[in-house]
């Protein structure tokens, strides 16, 4: 889907931006609770954007790319999605907004095992009603992008761990995604297949689609147009502005 | 958006057979459970349109003694005056009762020689042609290996011999599986019934029965009169008794049907939950999610349905209702060699479909829905 500008709740004309206003989120981390809070700031991931975050374990980093991608709500505060502002008894619009504009990498490798790859990677496709040989046809049109052809119809239980990442980024991408959210998405991979998931990432961003993504692999670093760093429950980043600025 | 529905029913389906443990457990339980209750309802019904034939064809009232409010032998001087009454068109005396015969209990029946070749019962051999002769039924001449020419000894107050003219055919009535039919005046001797006989069954002209009744009732004698009306009605009240039994049973399967699916089908375990979270994660409503659920539920319910109607049908029709028989049917051997009279109606079949929708959909409503409506997010992480 093309990103355009899209009319805000407050009569504020809005692009596809994604925007968290003065959010607050507890969240379990090992030994007790964590809190991550951007209670007294704003933050605006520009449409086309290419976002890193990083920051230590247990700051709050898959916490915060839940809540952009709608998987978590936040305690308190109001967030928008690709400019539509999402309120916490959303479900259906977050469903639609995930499905249909979204692409996720989760940072643990989570799939349907007792189903093929080509149905994993296009289960999204299943609600919306696309026909069995569609979704296929697209689910290997994308397994090819990253090198995975052959692997459609395989099991994700025979594959090494190299290759369900690429399973796992191929899912993230079939639906050609406005926002792409990836928590980690190399960190658990070789060298050469996280150099195939970074050229698949560039690709769509290089079509225009945003990427927001935590990671510490300097190869996702380096093409950031902005770095967001978390600490201590809190972003320290030059580019968050302050709320109402 | 019959693509969604065709998808989901997909998936659906994929999740069954991804989960052969699960699934297959549950399935089997509840085609256990609804083999039985299909089985034993095909038996109830079969028995009882057979007991209301078997009443439609017999008498129009059965008369008997009274003796301190239970039945009690029938002077025979009464069947002449029963003859007498209006409408009444024939009188036909009985004497029944049981004795033992080798290791079974056998029921005797006696009757005048001629109302046997008016009813005119499948024989294997031939109608008796003197009082010398019997009929035995089939399931009788099986135990004690009795045909066409063999002896057999009745010992009541007094012992008599006889020979087996025929054996009632096993697609008989199932009331005369462990009968010795034999003349009613050889079975006086045997009961010591000399002045007596059990019952006296009257028919009369069309329209008269209730007149005959009343007029026998109105004698204000020891007297026990039962319409064709009131043997229908203690008929049905008797099967309906055994059907409650069943359906009490089939209650408590239902009961511990519910929880056991709830366990089985890992509906609530953690790599389930976690699935059902990609799933959301991936864009998919709670609604898909519980429409996938409620079709596996659905599809698990027509496959136990759907064998189970088969296996009682070859249960009951293919087998003869071994074990199971002998609730209805009592007396009858754990093996019965005869036919069991049984009806399989389409109204048991959609309540079994209907019970086994019950049982899924109850014992997966509360995992499905807290998996379902569950954050995705904490699911995966």
């Amino acid at each position: 889907m093309a990103n355009g500008h899209r009319p805000a709740g407050d009569g504020v004309a809005m692009t596809d931006a994604t925007r968290l206003e003065a959010i607050t989120r507890r969240y379990p981390v090992a030994g007790g609770a964590g809190r991550f809070e951007l209670s007294s700031t704003t933050l605006e991931i520009e449409a086309g954007s290419w976002t890193v975050i990083t920051g230590p374990s247990g700051a709050g980093k898959t916490t915060l790319l839940q809540i952009i991608a709608g998987l978590d709500e936040p305690d308190a505060g109001r967030r928008w999605i690709l400019g539509r502002e999402v309120g916490p008894d959303a479900e259906s619009t977050l469903a639609l907004l995930r499905r249909e504009r979204l692409g996720i990498i989760y940072q643990h490798d989570v799939f349907l095992e007792h189903l093929p790859v080509w149905e994993n990677v296009s289960c999204r496709l299943v609600p919306a009603g696309v026909p069995a040989r569609e979704r296929r046809e697209r689910a290997r049109a994308t397994l090819t992008e990253l090198g995975l052809a052959g692997a459609a119809d395989a099991r994700p239980d025979v594959l090494s761990g190299g290759e369900r990442q690429r399973v796992a980024v191929a899912r993230a991408l079939v639906g050609n995604p406005d926002l792409i959210i990836a928590d980690e998405p190399t960190s658990q991979v070789d060298r050469e297949t996280g150099a195939l998931v970074v050229q698949a990432l560039r690709r769509r961003h290089t079509a225009g689609t945003t990427v927001v993504l935590a990671t510490h692999d300097p190869a996702l670093m380096d093409a950031a147009d902005r770095h967001l760093r978390l600490h201590a429950g809190g972003l320290a980043d030059p580019g968050v502005t302050g709320a109402g600025s | 958006m019959l693509a969604r529905h065709l998808n989901l029913l997909r998936a659906a389906a994929d999740n069954v057979a991804a989960r052969p443990g699960g699934y297959g457990l549950a399935t089997l339980g509840l085609i256990a459970s609804l083999t039985l209750l299909l089985a034993g309802v095909a038996i109830s019904e079969g028995v009882r349109a057979e007991a209301l034939a078997s009443v439609d064809a017999g008498a129009d009232i059965y008369v008997t003694g009274d003796a301190f409010g239970r039945e009690a032998p029938l002077p025979r001087h009464w069947l002449d005056r029963f003859a007498e009454l209006n409408g009444v068109r024939r009188v036909v005396p009985r004497i029944i009762g049981r004795l033992p015969l080798g290791d079974e209990i056998a029921v005797i029946i006696g009757v005048p020689r001629e109302a046997v070749a008016n009813a005119n019962p499948p024989i294997v051999g031939r109608a008796p042609a003197s009082e010398a002769e019997v009929l035995v039924g089939r399931v009788l001449a099986d135990e004690l290996g009795l045909r066409p020419g063999s002896r057999i000894a009745l010992e009541g107050a007094t012992s008599r011999v006889f020979t087996v003219a025929g054996i009632i055919d096993g697609t008989a009535a199932l009331w005369s599986a462990k009968a010795v039919t034999c003349d009613l005046e050889e079975a006086a001797i045997v009961f010591g019934l000399r002045d007596h006989v059990t019952d006296a069954c009257l028919d009369t002209r069309p329209g008269y029965a209730d007149e005959v009744a009343d007029a026998i009732e109105q004698w204000d004698e020891p007297l026990r009169v039962q319409t064709r009306t009131l043997v229908k009605t203690y008929v049905t009240r008797g099967m309906t008794i055994r059907g409650g039994l069943l359906a009490l049973l089939c209650l408590v399967v239902l009961a511990g049907a519910i929880p056991a699916f709830a366990v089985t089908t890992y509906l609530g375990h953690v790599p389930r939950r976690r699935e059902v979270a990609l799933l959301k994660a991936e864009g998919w409503r709670t609604a898909d999610v519980l429409e996938m659920v409620a079709l596996e539920n659905a599809l698990v319910s027509f496959v136990a349905a759907g064998l189970a109607i088969t296996l009682a049908w070859l249960w009951v029709r293919g087998l003869g209702a071994p074990i199971i028989a002998g609730f209805f049917l009592t007396d009858l051997p754990a093996f019965p060699e005869m036919r069991i009279p049984a009806r399989f109606l389409p109204v048991p079949a959609l309540l079994a479909i209907a019970f086994s929708l019950i049982v899924t959909m109850t014992g997966s409503i509360y995992t499905t829905w807290r998996t379902a409506t569950a954050r995705p997010g904490t699911a995966l992480r």
